[in-house]
């Protein structure tokens, strides 16, 4: 591989690995779990939202009828409604079972498609030149300093190259993120007091 | 005969049904449903309509909790643990005003109040904090510990006359602190565009400017020519020129902010509760704090300058 290759796999497995912990594993498995529910079809999930439907169903009919003028049809009822009561608590287990194997397999992609390839890039790469800096640009110190830990003076090295990315990805992620955020507007002491006085 | 309608109907067998009750065996009536019409009768319950009068009020009576006597139903399905409280306060005789629901603020304020120090405003209610020869002379102690050695390095209320609302105070420092983190966030955003646009404008600059200004993945840009840049000096300028900018405009004001919520403060804290001569340090960990600020910004800019020589190393 050339140097320069490497230098654009480490940007591009940062990058993921970046976004990856900006996303949050939670919201990521979520994300796979709605793409399992649609893409598996005839699974215990379909089961699970069918014997709910039937459950609700059931459960409004008997609301819909009095106990008491039509007990015979009303416990009947009830005795199907506990019935799938009790299914619906063993799909549920059937189900998150399940959902535990999705977020076990989708954690097993990430540390496959990123964490492996940044720690093998990492340990294999650890003593390769990425790339050399224009003589007479920056001063002597500074080179020295990012040749660190094994380069010549004058190059970068892998662990200068993933602290940047890392340093630089963060800063693109906060650039990006924090419009988003809602904007927080100055307190005022009278009004939490205020407040505090109409409650 | 004439036909009825469904109402009648009901409200006929209501009737009957009613009148079947009035005449009581309640029990015999409610055993014949337990066996199923089986002609062995084996159970023996007895039905509520036929538990004598004072019997049922005993049992009221032994009830752990009873939350409402006005509730239809003894045991609800769910209970508002909102309502509850409320209730539980009602029936409270110590309670001067039992109209209203208790203030839970104020019951927080009773039971740590007596434990506010120098560093946190207290109600004058509250025991021990009125300074009087009743107070707790364990919080008279932290009190003469904490007393203008820098326990009011977070609180900007420290000092000042402190207003009588602890629960008030609480939130708005709440608030403004939400704020403060969210301007600290403002400021830091705004001087990122500042510096990135800054550096890449110095870097596109020199780069079609200068025919030497490249990096490469060959070794030959190193070469014994000597070239001269004034990438360097323009970096330089642009860093000085932004870190006294943000130090101006953010060292004093964020700088408190930022460090609280370091642990390494928060241990600082704790350990101020065994050594209080740790105070006289906390300042200058702050102050370090605050430094570490800048220089994250030098490295910052620093790993930018580096990205861009790295990815247009191919073009050599």
């Amino acid at each position: 591989m050339t140097p320069y290759s490497i230098l654009l796999l480490v940007v591009w497995f940062l990058t993921a690995k970046a976004i990856v912990s900006t996303a949050g594993k939670p919201s990521l498995h979520n994300l796979a779990w709605m793409v399992y529910m649609k893409t598996v079809k005839g699974g215990t999930h379909v089961k699970l939202h069918d014997k709910k439907q039937e459950l609700i169903a059931i459960n409004k009919e008997k609301k819909a009828i009095s106990a008491q003028d039509e007990y015979a049809k009303w416990t009947k009822l009830n005795r199907k409604a506990d019935k799938l009561s009790t299914e619906i608590t063993q799909l549920q287990l059937e189900v998150n079972i399940d959902r535990t194997k999705v977020n076990k397999l989708i954690d097993w992609i990430f540390t496959i498609l990123i964490t492996i390839p940044i720690w093998f890039c990492r340990v294999w790469y650890r003593k390769s030149l990425l790339f050399y800096l224009p003589s007479g640009v920056l001063p002597y110190p500074l080179e020295w300093a990012l040749a660190l830990p094994f380069g010549l003076t004058g190059a970068v090295g892998m662990s200068v190259w993933m602290f940047a990315v890392n340093q630089v990805i963060s800063s693109v992620i906060f650039l990006v993120s924090f419009p988003l955020k809602p904007s927080v507007s100055a307190p005022s002491k009278e009004e939490a007091v205020n407040n505090k006085n109409n409650k | 005969m004439a036909s009825i309608t469904e109402d009648e109907r009901k409200r006929i067998l209501r009737e009957r049904r009613q009148a079947k009750m009035a005449k009581g065996k309640a029990s015999d009536r409610l055993n014949t449903i337990l066996n199923q019409g089986s002609s062995v009768n084996a159970n023996t319950a007895v039905s509520v309509l036929d538990v004598p009068e004072q019997a049922t009020s005993t049992i009221k009576e032994t009830k752990p909790t009873s939350i409402d006597d006005n509730t239809v139903h003894e045991d609800p399905e769910i209970q508002d643990i909102d309502t509850v409280i409320q209730k539980i306060a009602r029936t409270d005789s110590l309670n001067e005003n039992p109209a209203q629901p208790p203030d839970m603020d104020a019951l927080f304020n009773q039971i740590f109040g007596g434990a506010s120090g120098a560093g946190f405003p207290s109600d004058s209610t509250a025991p021990g904090a009125d300074g009087n020869d009743n107070a707790d002379p364990f919080t008279q102690m932290m009190m003469q510990m904490m007393g203008g050695k820098g326990g009011d390095i977070n609180n900007p209320f420290a000092g000042s006359s402190l207003p009588q609302g602890m629960p008030e105070i609480s939130t708005y420092d709440s608030e403004m602190a939400k704020y403060t983190e969210y301007q600290h966030q403002l400021y830091e955003w705004r001087f990122l565009i500042v510096r990135y646009g800054l550096m890449m404008f110095n870097f596109i600059y020199h780069f079609i400017n200068e025919p030497f200004f490249r990096s490469s993945s060959l070794i030959s840009v190193r070469s014994n020519t000597f070239h001269t840049s004034s990438f360097m000096t323009w970096f330089v300028s642009c860093e000085v020129a932004i870190l006294s900018a943000y130090y101006v405009l953010c060292f004093n004001r964020f700088n408190h902010h930022v460090s609280g919520n370091s642990w390494v403060i928060k241990l600082l804290d704790m350990g101020l509760m065994v050594l209080p001569q740790l105070a006289r340090y906390k300042q200058l960990v702050i102050t370090l704090f605050g430094y570490y600020d800048l220089l994250s910004i030098i490295l910052n800019d620093v790993s930018f300058m580096v990205i861009l020589f790295g990815l247009t190393s191919y073009i050599t």
